[in-house]
């Protein structure tokens, strides 16, 4: 295991599997509110689900509503255990998380894939401002 | 980000868990925007008003947040999901939610605007005055023609300042992130009407890594309708939040040319053609329904034409006797909506739409899932009337 050091936006703690996503996401046309599902065809992690997984993406563009999308999908127990920013962490993420008690954290990385894989098991210490890692 | 002895006591839960929340959101903004403190705003514009964006968790939620809570400064707000003056036939619990919805935001004290270019219908405050817009298109417009201080915000970071009166001194209200660091070029290509320049816009929305971006080859005076249709296409595609235009020294270059464009053209438009024209995303003010009078000249369309418009500007309109001239021509006023998630386009009355907007096209296609026919205003007029 082997720990990265990373900014706290919204406190808490997680223990889960990463879900990575090279490309920023628009929460409102991309994501399912009710069940956390992938739903733009054209992403490359179509048909997989934020629910219960470490969200790890750029950062979200697009629609201001998509803070409501986490609110929903947390009120909805789909939403993502943790999420962290690869390039940078935007408003509507970041207010998103907030008001849904999600951890959320910035690990500044243009090639996040050499740190985080997608399925890896991670753990996100908002508080502490770490991420462990366990090997692959 | 440093809070005062009183936000802080706030946060704890001094006046209660609304407002609690309302300065946890600010906190994570102003910690992701690296800000040093809140400062004062004075005008706040929440979006998340249409049921079909915010859903039932977000009409329980904002009950629960109007109990006891009034907006400290004003506050407008963006279209709802239909037009409150004509018949539809949207099902009784999507008008009830609706309904539940706007009154909410009564509750709080905000102007019932329905609208997403405030801009367009509201006094401005002076240059430089910090505000928080949510409504992308509007953030984006303020900021680049305004000059009007505001981050692109959420519908919640926005709910949050309206509540406060706060928003986080940083970014885009901080005049030094206010040059734009990038320039996007134009290679070969001519922009002229306001789809090409909607197309450049939503293009330059997923090239920008900065809060600012510059387009070096436009004039820095553009009329409204292409400022209008670059400001939306940025909000859409990309977290970037002001743009400027003309040249910019010591600036970065990057170029868009006739395949960038054509890519996008390929995403946005899936067809040739559509069974209705729809205007108005963002919302039509009256140069553009002049300019579409114009356009029509007696004419008559072939099809059935939507021309989204907020409440306020079509009465203008009317008043002028203007939108009786473009009524003629067989197009119908939607006011107090927008075209972006109306519950009125689904696929199950609707196989394709035909609009001018890139914003527009985008929404219609990846929410309403519809086909769009995406061309500008007068090559829609000259083909479909």
């Amino acid at each position: 295991m082997y720990v990265v050091g990373c900014k706290c936006i919204v406190k808490g703690f997680a223990e889960g599997e990463a879900l990575v996503s090279d490309t920023p996401i628009n929460f409102l046309t991309m994501i399912d509110a009710g069940s956390g599902e992938i739903k733009d065809l054209n992403h490359n992690l179509y048909g997989q689900t934020l629910k219960d997984k470490i969200f790890v993406f750029p950062y979200s563009v697009g629609s201001s509503v998509g803070a409501y999308v986490l609110y929903s999908l947390k009120k909805k127990s789909s939403g993502p255990l943790a999420i962290i920013s690869s390039n940078r962490m935007d408003i509507t993420t970041a207010s998103g998380c907030a008001i849904s008690n999600i951890p959320a954290v910035h690990l500044k990385c243009l090639n996040i894939h050499q740190v985080i894989r997608n399925s890896q098991a991670l753990i996100v210490d908002a508080d502490g401002e770490q991420i462990l890692i366990y090997p692959n | 980000m440093q809070l005062t002895k009183s936000e802080e006591k706030i946060l704890a839960g001094s006046k209660g868990e609304v407002y609690a929340s309302a300065y946890r959101v600010l906190s994570a903004i102003g910690q992701a925007t690296e800000a040093e403190k809140l400062v004062p705003i004075e005008w706040a514009h929440i979006s998340g008003v249409n049921y079909n964006t915010i859903g039932d968790t977000g009409v329980d939620f904002l009950q629960e947040v109007a109990n006891g809570v009034r907006f400290r400064v004003r506050t407008t707000i963006n279209p709802m999901g239909y037009d409150r003056s004509k018949p539809n036939t949207l099902s009784q619990n999507f008008l009830s939610k609706q309904m539940q919805i706007v009154e909410s935001y009564k509750k709080m004290g905000a102007t019932q605007s329905f609208s997403c270019t405030p801009y367009e219908i509201f006094k401005l405050p002076k240059k430089g005055t910090s505000v928080s817009f949510a409504e992308s298109s509007a953030a984006v417009f303020s900021n680049s023609f305004l000059g009007l201080m505001t981050n692109k915000e959420s519908a919640l970071s926005a709910l949050a300042s309206a509540i406060t009166g706060k928003s986080p001194y940083s970014d885009l209200r901080i005049e030094k992130s206010r040059t734009p660091r990038v320039a996007i070029k134009c290679r070969g290509i001519a922009i002229n009407t306001e789809t090409d320049y909607g197309l450049l816009g939503y293009i330059a929305g997923k090239i920008a890594n900065d809060s600012c971006i510059a387009f070096s080859d436009l004039k820095s005076r553009m009329e409204m309708m292409p400022a209008k249709a670059i400001a939306s296409g940025l909000g859409t595609s990309g977290s970037c939040g002001m743009f400027t235009s003309g040249n910019v020294p010591k600036s970065e270059s990057v170029a868009i040319g006739e395949e960038e464009m054509c890519k996008a053209t390929d995403e946005l438009s899936t067809d040739e053609d559509g069974d209705l024209i729809m205007f108005g995303s963002p919302q039509l003010g009256l140069s553009e329904l002049t300019y579409l009078h114009d356009l029509i000249a007696g004419r008559k369309f072939d099809r059935r034409c939507i021309i989204f418009c907020s409440r306020y500007i079509h009465d203008q309109a009317r008043k002028i006797g203007l939108a009786s001239k473009v009524e003629s021509s067989g197009a119908e006023f939607m006011c107090d909506s927008c075209m972006c998630l109306s519950p009125l386009i689904t696929r199950d009355n609707t196989d394709s739409i035909i609009t001018n907007s890139v914003k527009g096209a985008y929404y219609m296609k990846s929410s309403n899932r519809v086909g769009v026919a995406l061309k500008d205003m007068k090559t829609i007029v000259r083909t479909y009337s």
